[in-house]
């Protein structure tokens, strides 16, 4: 018996109220670390995006193919680079035309020529592309798509009753990829209603939708094997016997010359993921509808665009690449950052010959691995641009094709191109990202620096998502709350070097200036905020001037 | 390029039609392409290593249909940003090999008095010749036996 009520009416009594937290801090999370692609896999959901990490991404994304099949498997190439060299986790839309065909395999008992038929323990395996009709005994729908096929097998336990084995309904259910490695296991039973000890459901089918979304089961009228199956009980040598199919093709890719509808389909998906990721790559595609569709994902979600222009083109090409795209008309043209690596060298995945492999996805790795190491303040190095003599790209076998000259550099610097070519710098040459400028159309502007708009994406994500959690509360509160956060943000910014102070007489020798207000002609539902900061620069150039003196 | 079939022009409206352009589907690959740009600026479609200045043409070899699809949607959706609604042509052929047109017959009659003509004009030509030939001669005679009296 407790000292208290929670809700008391008129009568004498304690009511306690429910605890209240005003401790809870800020957080961050880890999405800059993560980034979003769109690309041709021989594996993958085609219904919505879907997460690969180095653990899985061979997996969930297929083994790769060749290059000299397809120019647009270099995306597999760069995604799987890029894993294993600092990005914690790739969002992938996986890009197919409507010739894509998921079909459902199905599985059907085996009769027997008697009058009447009955079950011989044996079964077949089929593919249908339209849900299937009785009679059946189960039906799969593998969303996860396998160019490659996939095996099913099942495996019913043994009911002893009285020393005799009987009918059981309780079912294990394998699916296994074409190299043999199971993909997933599930185990249930047929019987609609059955529930196990702790009161669940162990229906099979609910218990594959506890488990994914990425695997769909019917069942069909049976829903018990005899003990004459092939899938029942164990051998005369004890191992566990398995009614398996073979590898059956329930998914047919079709076309993969991708139009705009099939872009945007792609790029749809990223934006309505709700997987967060703060940078997207190209994957070196050289489509010019996909590469619309992430420019406009990329204003839509106020997220840096990585993008490669092809490494075998020369410099004016690589110019004529850019500049067709009409990017200087996008409102946020400073997002997107262009990278030409006019060199050939191994495959860092290994399957294929020495190819120009773009290094999007790799500067993106490399800023995730930048990103992860975060001061007592909870921010990032990103005032330090993916960019020069700390920044190596770590690929082997490097062969550079074209070496721009003195007029070429100066003609892809005014397009806004950075070149990742050799450079010397103490210790010894390597080949880096030699510069670090957005496709911004300025030129004497903060908003031309690759490591600027780093630090202002991040800044706005972090307020955007504050103010998100500030909506619905009442305006003074919200008011206070934002400007308190907005102040702790602005100083660790400070204090991480980030932002520097300004000469702007209107910012007064500070390096941040912020204001949050009801907005003046309808003060009642909506609240202004307003912040201006001065970012710190990148050392581009370095004028050197000798004077000799008497 | 009158010499060439034309078999598409890109423009900004080709955009939602993709593969479905008319003449795409009959062209046989691998395909002997001739591009001309009309766009005010280089062109750059890395899909068929072309490059292509403003006004140029440039001939090309495309091996594969997907290829070629995938560079009319390149070139559609160029299109479609810089606002032109012709950017690029597309020619079977190469112009260096197309074959001359062979020059028109002419009619018989035509071809009897032009023989005609040439004839007389030979014939009178041969005429005037001939009083200078001997008058040649009778100078040539006439110098030698100069020289035989130099002698």
């Amino acid at each position: 018996m407790v000292p208290f009520k929670r809700q008391l009416g008129a009568e004498s009594g304690v009511q306690l109220n429910p605890l209240r937290d005003n401790s809870e801090l800020p957080s961050g999370d880890n999405s800059d670390q993560i980034y979003a692609i769109a690309m041709r896999a021989t594996r993958g959901r085609i219904d919505k995006a879907f997460t690969v990490n180095a653990g899985n991404v061979k997996m969930r994304l297929g083994n790769g193919e060749s290059i000299r099949k397809s120019e647009l498997n270099e995306a597999w190439v760069q995604v799987v680079e890029s894993l294993s060299k600092g990005a914690y986790t790739a969002v992938v839309s996986r890009l197919h035309t409507p010739s894509a065909k998921l079909s459902w395999i199905v599985v059907t008992e085996q009769m027997t020529a008697d009058s009447p038929p009955v079950p011989s323990g044996e079964y077949a395996f089929t593919v249908s592309e339209t849900e299937p009709e009785a009679p059946f005994l189960f039906a799969i729908k593998h969303l996860g798509c396998f160019n490659d096929g996939i095996k099913v097998e099942f495996h019913v336990s043994e009911n002893r009753v009285g020393g005799t084995n009987q009918a059981n309904d309780s079912v294990t259910l394998r699916l296994v990829e074409s190299g043999g490695v199971k993909v997933a296991e599930y185990t249930g039973s047929l019987k609609q209603g059955s529930i196990d000890d702790s009161g669940n459901s162990k229906y099979l089918p609910d218990v594959i939708d506890m488990y994914t979304d990425e695997v769909e089961l019917l069942v069909g009228a049976t829903n018990e094997i005899a003990p004459d199956s092939i899938a029942y009980g164990y051998d005369a040598s004890g191992r566990t016997k398995w009614a398996e199919s073979e590898l059956l093709t329930y998914f047919v890719e079709g076309e993969t010359v991708y139009d705009v509808a099939d872009a945007r389909r792609a790029t749809a998906q990223l934006k309505n993921t709700p997987y967060q990721y703060g940078y997207i790559a190209s994957g070196g595609t050289k489509s010019a509808p996909l590469f619309a569709a992430l420019a406009d994902l990329m204003h839509e979600t106020n997220t840096q665009l990585r993008f490669d222009v092809p490494g075998n083109l020369t410099p004016e090409e690589a110019v004529a690449f850019v500049e067709q795209m009409n990017l200087s008309a996008n409102t946020s043209a400073h997002l997107a950052h262009a990278f030409w690596a006019p060199f050939r060298s191994n495959d860092p995945s290994g399957i294929n010959p020495k190819y120009h492999f773009g290094t999007s996805a790799l500067n993106i790795a490399k800023a995730c691995a930048r990103n992860a190491q975060v001061n007592a303040k909870g921010f990032a190095p990103k005032n330090f641009p993916v960019a020069g003599r700390d920044w190596p790209v770590d690929r082997t076998g490097i062969i550079q094709t074209y070496t721009p000259d003195d007029q070429e550099l100066d003609l892809l610097a005014r397009a806004k191109i950075n070149p990742v070519i050799f450079e010397t710098y103490t210790g010894g040459g390597r080949y880096v990202w030699a510069d670090s400028l957005t496709c911004a159309p300025v030129d004497n502007s903060l908003k031309k620096l690759i490591a600027v708009v780093d630090m202002s994406t991040a800044i706005d994500t972090a307020v955007t998502r504050f103010a998100k959690d500030a909506l619905q509360k009442p305006m003074k509160i919200a008011v206070k709350r934002t400007n308190d956060f907005l102040l702790a943000l602005f100083e660790g910014a400070q204090a991480s070097d980030w932002i520097v102070p300004s000469d702007d007489p209107a910012m007064g020798g500070a390096a941040f200036r912020f204001e949050v207000m009801p907005n003046e002609a309808r003060p009642y539902e909506l609240l202004d905020v307003r912040y201006w900061l001065r970012y710190d620069g990148t050392n581009r150039q370095t004028h050197v001037t000798q004077t000799l003196s008497r | 390029m009158s010499k060439l079939l034309l078999v598409a022009s890109i423009g900004a409206l080709s955009m939602e039609m993709g593969a479905s352009i008319p003449g795409i589907a009959e062209i046989e690959f691998p395909a002997k392409l001739t591009l001309t740009s009309h766009a005010p600026f280089n062109l750059s479609l890395p899909e068929v290593g072309a490059f292509i200045r403003p006004g140029s043409a440039v001939a090309i070899e495309v091996k594969r249909a997907d290829d070629l699809l995938r560079t009319i949607n390149s070139v559609s959706q160029i299109a479609f940003l810089n606002k032109s609604e012709r950017l690029l042509d597309i020619h079977l052929g190469h112009e260096s090999t197309a074959e001359p047109e062979p020059e028109p017959e002419p009619e018989a009659e035509e071809v009897a008095q032009e023989t005609a003509q040439e004839t007389a004009e030979e014939v009178a030509q041969e005429t005037a010749e001939e009083p200078v030939k001997a008058d040649t001669k009778t100078s040539a005679k006439a110098s030698k036996s100069q020289k035989k009296e130099g002698k």
